[in-house]
């Protein structure tokens, strides 16, 4: 890596040392000093249209712009004098000139900037006696409001959704104090609702249209945890007053994805206060389900499964574990398959193939693994299928933010149209489906394929050929012996290769390191490696089978025929993901669903426990890219336990009646600190987690003698979500739902 | 030069090049035409627009016209341009009409005082200059507006003036 060249420079009369081509005002930052701004924001493109970060510089005649000019050696900065001061309280004198003094009935007031900026340095009265310019406010959509007469024009939604975004939704138009902000619309928004405008907007001329008059900032707690949604793992800090949730944003620019958020992170959790919420334990008497007493429904679900596991053995007993639950609730699902029942019958809904990216890696994985920082880094970005923009909004964020900070060269090699095509440096579009063939033939030179495509993919290995470090993400179209291929391909490009899979839903990723497959253990260990479970079994006191289980649709189909008997769902809608659309409940004799609403699975069941969603409780997630980070409980909705919860009383009823050993584990930080010890690669530092960070995680993987791995292609099954669904879950998310744009989606 | 004023008026004041130069009244124009003589003089040549104004010319009148083509041509990307020139001209039609208060004077010539050297382009110390030295040099025509009444033009064609 090249040194950067460290300036000198003075600022207040204080020393200090920055990179080469740090800008002034970043300078004042790293000393603590304050030099105000609206219109600079990090990230975005600079504008010096605001003139509040006006400082001193020696030998320049006029006041600089901090936010334009860039360090030099030797330059003398001042940000405290009188000249400066004095700059400070006109520009905010003249501000306030139009500016509505509207603060009791504006959204804003209480986390405003220019509220701030007015007590720090403003004149404590108005001169200004003359009519100030009106414009009524206008409703661009559903989510997004405009006052004109309160915009500052300071740009910087223009510059979200333009740079940031890119997605060009919003523009200037007129001229001088007339200026106003349209939508692309001309009086409405068609856009991709992501609400970043609203947050980024330092005062109340875009506010947010499910959270206007509701309350006021100071009403609120403010929970940090992690997005219900996709697989990115996105930080939502969410405002909470009486344990609902009123909005979510992520304003305080923690977590991996600073201020960015979809329409799913700041507007996706209207759910947990649908009306439809299950409350109640419900239990099938006849045709129909009736609300029951936990006594009574968690009794009845021990004993049923004590019996049927008594009467036809381990083999009849299956498990779904969930993609939106935590780390601890989805170890604790597959202790309790293998520990208290002996089956390996645990499976989920596999939206990536993250099993076959670590093996394909062995050892290698934990040191090829990608994170979202390090994509954010990286020079040259190998993207393969997916469609980022609708499914992964993180990762399109990140690549568009390495393209326009440090020229990062996109290389997208898919079978559709997708929007970051524009942005890419080479785009090659394959026939449909054709992902796998052509990282094969990249891989091994074999396989049909057009033409212009072989010659179009030789220039794609050659321009990567020469780069230094390649990161390749990837989506669910390669699976299997596909990301085999893939790894020999990285592997021997010249410098440092890392990988991330794409897949689903906010814990994805966990669900499968966590173990909740047929035929893995947690850390993707094969169920023969005597090592690893005596590790577990040691642990959980229990004989692990050695048989590996069925998968999630073959356990529909067993249901379906017969051989299974009992099935317990957690977070997962089976019955109308897997087998033919139309698939019932079958011959299943027992059917325990722990579950939020009554989906198509919940609706069959005999027992159905009513679950916090992901907002409601503690825990840990894993994104997409391995990385944990920690939910924490926001909201509440009465009525409803956590999965954790619902687990622990579940083998407290089974260890009552002679089946396995109850759950002692008092919080779910309990469970962390065992898969901290029982998971190859989760013995992350605490430290890290507990104030707010992400870790990533290490899986390492050892291959010994074993087949080369494959999977059958229907097992992975991406949600094919876009921006406005969210599988089962999104169902519920009302909001969302209603935007024209998202009725608009295919 | 040209003739002298028309209809044998007095000079009162020029504007020596193009509307973003201060004025010269018309016991400071007896100076050579160039770059260095004007810079000295407190103006410039600017684009050697001249615009003559003889005994029958409103000076706030002027300042207003001026300001009015300045937040007119405003392009609304910095603040102190954007909404100084608006806020000037509002506070000058407001004045020329008659409305004036004697706190306005200072008020003009301190807003644009405060503009100066502080917009991202010169358009905003263009409007500036002009107001600066209309309210400095011809500061007793604003006072006399003071008293509602323009000596230079009857109520009804101000009005139709703007």
């Amino acid at each position: 890596m090249a040194e950067t060249k460290l300036i000198n420079l003075k600022i207040n009369d204080r020393e200090v040392q920055v990179p080469q081509g740090t800008l002034v005002i970043e300078a004042t930052r790293r000393l603590g000093i304050e030099v105000p701004s609206f219109c600079y924001y990090p990230g975005l493109s600079l504008q010096a249209a605001c003139r509040m970060c006006l400082v001193e510089v020696e030998k320049m005649p006029k006041l600089q712009t901090a936010c334009t000019l860039t360090a030099s050696e030797g330059m003398v900065v001042r940000s405290n004098t009188d000249q400066v001061r004095n700059s400070r309280k006109y520009m905010l004198e003249f501000l306030l000139a139009n500016h509505p003094l509207d603060c009791p009935v504006c959204d804003k007031g209480g986390e405003c900037e220019l509220q701030d900026m007015v007590f720090r340095y403003g004149a404590d009265t108005s001169r200004f006696v003359e009519e100030k310019i009106h414009r009524p406010e206008e409703k661009w959509s559903e989510l997004v409001y405009y006052d004109a007469p309160r915009c500052i024009l300071c740009f910087r939604c223009v510059r979200a959704c333009d740079e940031g975004m890119d997605v060009k939704a919003l523009g200037v138009g007129m001229r001088g104090a007339n200026s106003v902000i349209i939508p692309n619309g001309g009086d409405h928004l068609d856009c991709e609702e992501c609400g970043m405008c609203i947050d980024i907007c330092p005062v109340g001329a875009l506010t947010s249209g499910t959270y206007r008059y509701k309350t006021r900032p100071w009403e609120m707690q403010y929970v940090s945890t992690i997005c219900t949604h996709c697989s990115n793992g996105c930080k939502t800090t969410l405002s909470v007053r009486n344990h609902e949730i009123l909005r979510a944003n992520n304003r305080d620019l923690s977590g991996i994805n600073g201020d960015f958020l979809c329409v799913k992170g700041r507007f996706g959790f209207d759910f947990t206060q649908h009306p439809e919420r299950i409350k109640q334990p419900l239990l099938r008497k006849g045709e129909k389900l009736y609300p029951v007493s936990w006594e009574e429904a968690a009794q009845a679900a021990a004993k049923q499964l004590k019996e049927l596991h008594a009467a036809y053995g381990p083999e009849s007993v299956g498990f779904i574990g969930s993609n939106r639950i935590s780390n601890e609730e989805n170890y604790l699902l597959q202790r309790l398959a293998r520990a208290t029942f002996g089956t390996n019958n645990v499976d989920h809904h596999r939206t990536a193939d993250y099993t076959g990216l670590v093996t394909a890696l062995g050892d290698r994985a934990a040191d090829s693994s990608l994170t979202m920082e390090q994509l954010y880094q990286s020079k040259a970005v190998l993207l393969i299928g997916n469609d980022p923009t609708n499914q992964n909004p993180l990762v399109g964020w990140q690549i568009r933010a390495g393209i326009r900070h440090h020229g990062t060269k996109l290389f997208l090699l898919n079978s559709h149209e997708i929007k970051l095509a524009r942005k890419a440096t080479q785009s090659i579009l394959l026939p449909a489906g054709e992902e796998a063939a052509a990282v094969r033939w990249l891989a091994t030179g074999e396989g049909e394929l057009p033409q212009e495509v072989m010659e179009q993919l030789s220039v794609l290995r050659a321009a990567l050929e020469a780069e230094q470090d390649v990161a390749i993400v990837f989506g669910p179209e390669l699976t299997g012996a596909a990301i085999g291929h893939l790894v020999d391909f990285g592997s021997r490009l010249p410098g440092t290769t890392r990988y991330m899979a794409l897949g689903d839903y906010a814990n994805s990723r966990g669900a499968a390191d966590m173990g909740v497959l047929p035929d893995r253990l947690p850390g993707y260990a094969y169920l023969d490696n005597r090592a690893s479970a005596e590790a577990l079994e040691n642990l959980w006191d229990a004989k692990l089978p050695a048989k590996p289980g069925l998968t999630a649709p073959q356990m529909v189909e067993a249901a379906q025929t017969g051989t299974l008997m009992a099935l317990y769902v957690v977070g997962a809608n089976p019955l109308a993901h897997f087998g033919t659309l139309g698939y019932g409940r079958g011959k299943l004799q027992l059917l325990i669903v722990q579950e939020m609403f009554l989906t198509e699975t919940a609706k069959q069941a005999d027992i159905v426990f009513p679950a916090a969603s992901a907002y409601e409780k503690d825990g840990s997630v894993t994104n997409t890219s391995g990385e944990i980070q920690l939910l924490h409980k926001a909201g509440e909705v009465m009525g409803t336990r956590s999965d954790f919860d619902l687990l622990r009383i579940l083998s407290h009823q089974l260890e009552k009646i002679g089946l396995g050993k109850a759950f002692h584990y008092k919080t779910p930080a309990a469970v962390f600190e065992e898969i901290r010890k029982a998971v190859p690669g989760y013995n992350v530092h605490p430290a890290g987690l507990l104030t707010g960070g992400a870790e990533p995680t290490k899986i390492h993987f050892s291959r010994n003698a074993h087949e080369p791995y494959d999977v059958p292609v229907q097992l992975i099954r991406s949600a094919n979500d876009n921006l406005f669904t969210s599988g089962s879950l999104g169902r519920f998310c009302t909001m969302m739902q209603s935007l024209p744009e998202a009725e608009a989606k295919p | 030069m040209a003739g002298g004023i028309r209809g044998g008026k007095t000079l009162k004041a020029v504007i020596p090049g193009g509307s973003s130069c201060p004025l010269l009244k018309s016991d400071e124009i007896d100076i050579p035409m160039d770059y260095d003589s004007l810079a000295k003089a407190g103006s410039m040549l600017g684009s050697g627009g001249m615009v003559v104004m003889d005994e029958d010319t409103c000076m706030v009148d002027m300042a207003r016209r001026i300001m009015h083509f300045y937040a007119h041509e405003s392009c609304g990307w910095c603040i102190p341009c954007r909404e100084g020139t608006s806020w000037l001209r509002k506070m000058l039609e407001r004045f020329h009409a008659g409305f004036g208060r004697p706190e306005d004077i200072d008020m003009v010539g301190d807003l644009a005082k405060n503009m100066l050297g502080r917009t991202l382009c010169p358009l905003g110390d263009a409007a500036a200059m002009p107001t600066i030295s209309i309210v400095t040099k011809f500061r007793s025509e604003f006072e006399d507006h003071l008293h509602g009444k323009c000596a230079y033009k009857s109520a009804e064609s101000l009005m139709a003036s703007r």
